[in-house]
């Protein structure tokens, strides 16, 4: 009996965690999706959001709803700026010039990140107790039920955007061909901007929801759950929205799960792992609809 | 070089410059810090320039550079540590294992392309650091300590010239520009009886191989390995990445003039470490969107060239 | 008086005076290099280090210096990176012609830079590095702190001698050298002595996240949890435990101790036990100023390293005092012999390059470390 516990108990952790992957998957998928290109600087801007909602927390003495909002939208200018400065001069480039210079973007903002917050791990302002709520023999804090009520409360907005307003059809349409959203009359730069802003602001909240739940923000923080998440969002189907919900999940529950089968030790080399089956065997992921490359 | 004046005139260049460096190191003018600066920037001159190879030149993407470097780093020291084998043959050996891993890191590369073969060869550097990291015969997470210092600056000096060498020889070849068709157009090449396949996987380990060497001479230099992402993992690889970048790909000199730059450079910007960090992804994003083709804009130094301009006659560009 | 002609005399008298008062100048400094981790991943250790022994090269300088000459440190950064430090020592020895390196940090860098210090007869002196086969590069190699087979067999002994422990279950960080060396120490010990590691699971330097081990290990329900990790790490992991329903006795070691521990475990430190250096509470008038001194200078409580760090850099100071020069030989010869009373209590310094000094036990408790035991070597 004592095991099925412990997979429920592991399930309900992999969630937690996998929500947030979803939430920085779904800014990897929605750049991808529009102008193909990996955004490596999105986990430094969950990282950025986590110190927005930090100081607006903690300097600017708001309580937490006003500040995951301070944050978001802190964040979302950010990702604007950055696609208009890095990336928008390179829209004609081959692949590997916008490659690095996400990478470069990425080193910029860890670095300046330890330049002006300091390098050391700061502890998250608490802005709400402790609780934890017994389920059965299964526990779960209120903190993890944070985490899922935003994360899926922002999914379906993201859901309800992109499905069935105009602007998320003018999105779909240039994920869809960009020449021809352009001959339609559809502002194609500002779709950009604004699918940054929205990647970047889902990135934030999840950053703040992380310092909540772990207590601890530091510059580098976003690195490694910033390489998960796109490995998630390509599980799912990299440029499929659905897709990033279900591979962050996925992500989130395997490596809980991993650890109950086997070793902690090879976790993380887990995620790597689960990339390149996903990049051999199904390159368009779970989501995703094959593409056929044209000559 | 088909010139035999422009080789000769080049060896003897080469061999002044190594004189020259001994010279002033027994003379008490370069310091040993001085010198271990101008190893490792033999050492990083390798393995830009096998990067180019694979990058530049058959054009693959591949940002796991310093997975092939960690292999030939951590078997070298291995095998003369523990098994007492005699510095070139493991070196060698160092060499040859990271070449096979290029080939099994090249043969699924087959299937992807761009920003997919990134992340997959980024994936496979992170596999091999964290294997080594597990693997307690070499030191695990304490890392690798006692290894035997048989790195000299003129073992490095060599060693990198015969890559150059090597690597341009091969570039100028028939199978360099099966590789150049194959980064001009995958799809068409094998129209042109090109197998992509074949070649891609020959770049990958070639470059591989080369890596291991200089890792080799990296682990018998420093005398200690640690399985850290800055010594052997992707921050390792963006470093060569961004060295190969500066330079240009498809530029075998702007790859050494980069490397030696980029090494010595941080020495005298001491002052700035704290900002070091800032500045070169600024350098980087800002070569990126102004000019992508790197310092060199992929052009090469030629002998041959410079000779014709002393004799008069019309330079001859020499298209890589 | 033409107004060139002042010009011309006021020139001649500076002049002169730029011959002549150099000649009264004070003697010339003592060159003493400090290699640490102030960029990279790691920055706020080396932060800290460097924050010490600045502090304590100015405290030694405002005294008078040693042997009437003051010192002039040469700070390097490493960036955590061990090529760098090699850099950062060659340059040092080559250039700088230090009389003594101190630092690096982190074992990664001190057994890059062991070698070269060593091979050029230069003392090298690591406050922090912990790893136990720093020691065996050198004579000239030394450190300040003890070595993580000790920290770790004390450890197990107090918990299954004092705390009367006989199960115990480690989580610790198997991509850190610290973590491991002081993990393979307890648990040799633990064994030894007839206790039971029942259960034991890793993670990676960095992580987050650590409930996927903490379910696992709060299955077998063990009576104690060794969490061998800095504080940035153990933090997280004790509220992480907590919070799951854990009861285990929590044991920790001295990279627990910071002002930040608190914070980062949410309050559920409380109850800890750990193995330190010093303790604040210890009544010793060294240790209270340093602690007012660095926290009115810097702006936060001094952490485990900075105490080392600033005592370190004693050691060193001390021993050039006692050798009366700074030629290599008899610094090293010094280095082997001396001791000081620091802010992290007594040490005397071995030849073997590793310090003797004993460690203490603290619990913590009202948020408080408070002194349970002393573990004399």
């Amino acid at each position: 009996m004592a095991w099925q516990i412990t997979v429920l108990q592991q399930l309900i952790n992999g969630l937690a965690v996998g929500s947030i992957y979803a939430l920085i998957a779904l800014g990897y998928t929605m750049v991808y999706g529009i102008i193909k290109l990996i955004n490596f600087a999105h986990g430094e801007i969950y990282m950025l959001g986590a110190y927005f909602g930090f100081y607006a927390i903690s300097v600017l003495k708001l309580s937490l709803l006003p500040a995951i909002l301070l944050s978001m939208g802190a964040a979302a200018l950010v990702g604007v700026l950055l696609e208009r400065i890095a990336y928008r001069p390179l829209r004609s480039s081959p692949r590997i010039s916008v490659l690095i210079t996400a990478i470069g973007a990425s080193l910029l903002f860890q670095s300046t990140a330890q330049l002006v917050f300091g390098a050391s791990f700061k502890p998250f302002p608490q802005a709400m107790p402790f609780r934890r709520i017994q389920l059965g023999k299964v526990f779960i804090t209120n903190r993890q039920l944070l985490i899922f009520g935003v994360a899926v409360l922002l999914m379906v907005l993201l859901h309800l955007l992109v499905n069935y307003t105009k602007f998320g059809r003018a999105m779909r349409a240039v994920a869809g061909d960009k020449e021809a959203a352009l001959l339609m009359g559809i502002n194609v730069d500002r779709i950009i901007s604004i699918t940054f802003a929205l990647g970047s602001a889902l990135a934030a909240a999840a950053g703040i929801l992380v310092g909540m739940y772990y207590n601890r923000i530091d510059p580098y923080m976003g690195m490694m759950p910033g390489l998960k998440a796109f490995v998630a969002a390509v599980l799912g189907g990299i440029g499929v929205v659905p897709g990033a919900v279900v591979g962050g999940l996925l992500m989130g529950v395997a490596e809980n799960l991993v650890v109950v089968i086997g070793s902690s030790t090879l976790r993380d080399a887990v995620a790597f792992a689960v990339l390149i089956v996903v990049l051999l065997f199904r390159p368009s992921g779970l989501l995703g609809k094959k593409g056929i490359e044209k000559v | 070089m088909k010139n035999k004046l422009s080789i000769l005139l080049t060896a003897v260049i080469l061999l002044l410059i190594y004189t020259g460096v001994r010279l002033m190191e027994s003379g008490g003018v370069l310091l040993p810090y001085h010198v271990q600066i101008l190893s490792l920037c033999c050492i990083n001159v390798i393995l830009v320039v096998s990067l180019n190879l694979i990058n530049g030149f058959t054009g693959q993407f591949s940002i796991g550079h310093a997975g092939f470097f960690a292999i030939g780093a951590y078997l070298s020291a291995y095998l003369t540590v523990k098994l007492q084998v005699p510095f070139v043959p493991a070196l060698i050996c160092g060499g040859i294992l990271a070449g096979i891993t290029g080939l099994a890191v090249g043969l699924p590369a087959l299937r992807l392309r761009g920003d997919y073969l990134a992340i997959a060869t980024l994936g496979f550097g992170e596999i091999i650091r964290v294997i080594i990291l597990n693997t307690n015969a070499v030191g695990g997470a304490r890392g690798f300590s006692g290894i035997p210092k048989y790195t000299t600056f003129g073992l490095a000096y060599l060693t990198a010239i015969i890559t150059v060498v090597a690597i341009r020889n091969f570039v100028s070849s028939d199978y360099g520009r099966a590789c150049l068709a194959v980064r001009e157009d995958e799809i068409a090449a094998p129209s042109l009886g090109v197998n992509s396949t074949y070649f891609k996987v020959l770049a990958f380990s070639l470059g591989a191989f080369f890596a291991g060497t200089a890792g080799a001479l990296f682990s018998h230099y420093l005398q200690y390995m640690a399985p850290t992402p800055s010594q052997i993992g992707f921050l390792k690889s963006i470093d060569i990445l961004i060295m190969l970048v500066l330079g240009g790909l498809g530029s075998i000199t702007g790859s050494i003039v980069a490397a030696v730059v980029l090494t010595v450079l941080p020495e005298f910007l001491r002052g700035f470490a704290e900002y070091r960090m800032v500045i070169y992804p600024i350098l980087l994003i800002a070569v990126m969107i102004y000019r992508p083709a790197g310092l060199l804009a992929g052009r090469e130094f030629s002998l041959d060239s410079l000779l014709n301009l002393f004799k008069g006659a019309r330079t001859r560009v020499d298209h890589s | 008086m033409s107004y060139e002609r002042i010009k011309r005399v006021v020139i001649c008298v500076m002049l002169v005076c730029a011959l002549v008062v150099p000649g009264f100048a004070q003697e010339e400094p003592i060159k003493v290099g400090l290699i640490s981790s102030l960029t990279g991943s790691v920055s706020t250790y080396g932060q800290s280090v460097r924050n010490a022994v600045t502090m304590a090269v100015d405290d030694i300088n405002a005294s008078g210096g040693i042997l009437g000459r003051q010192i002039n440190l040469v700070i390097l950064d490493d960036k955590g990176d061990g090529t760098e430090a090699a850099q950062a020592a060659r340059r040092l020895i080559d250039r700088e012609n230090v009389a003594l390196i101190l630092g690096p940090v982190i074992t990664p860098c001190v057994m890059a830079v062991a070698p070269i210090a060593q091979a050029a007869g230069v003392p090298m002196l690591t406050p922090t590095g912990t790893g136990d086969e720093i020691t065996t590069i050198g004579d000239f190699i030394f450190r300040g702190a003890y070595k993580d087979s000790f920290q770790g067999r004390v450890m197990a002994q107090f918990a299954f001698e004092n705390l009367g422990l006989r199960e115990a279950a480690i989580i610790y960080d198997v991509a850190n050298d610290y973590s491991v060396g002081l993990r393979t120490a307890f648990k040799t010990t633990f064994e030894g002595l007839g206790g039971r590691v029942i259960a034991e699971e890793s993670y990676y330097t960095g992580d987050t996240d650590f409930s996927a081990q903490l379910t696992a290990l709060a299955m077998r329900n063990p009576a104690a949890l060794f969490i061998p990790d800095y504080y940035s790490t153990a933090g997280p992991i004790l509220m992480q435990a907590r919070l799951m329903g854990m009861d285990s006795v929590m044991l920790g070691v001295d990279g627990w101790d910071s002002p930040d521990l608190t914070a980062l475990a949410g309050g559920f430190e409380e109850g800890g036990y750990i193995v330190n250096h010093y303790s604040s509470e210890v009544d010793s008038p060294v240790t209270q100023e340093f602690i007012a001194r660095y926290t009115a200078t810097f702006g936060q409580a001094p952490d485990a390293l900075a105490a080392l760090a600033y005592d370190g850099t004693l050691i060193a100071a001390k021993a050039l005092e006692a050798a009366g020069t700074t030629e290599p030989a008899a610094l090293k010869e010094a280095l082997g012999i001396v001791g000081i009373e620091g802010v992290t209590g007594t040490i005397n310094m071995d030849p073997e390059g590793t310090p003797i000094k004993s460690a203490v036990i603290l619990t913590i408790t009202g948020g408080k470390w408070v002194l349970v035991d002393r573990i004399d070597p």
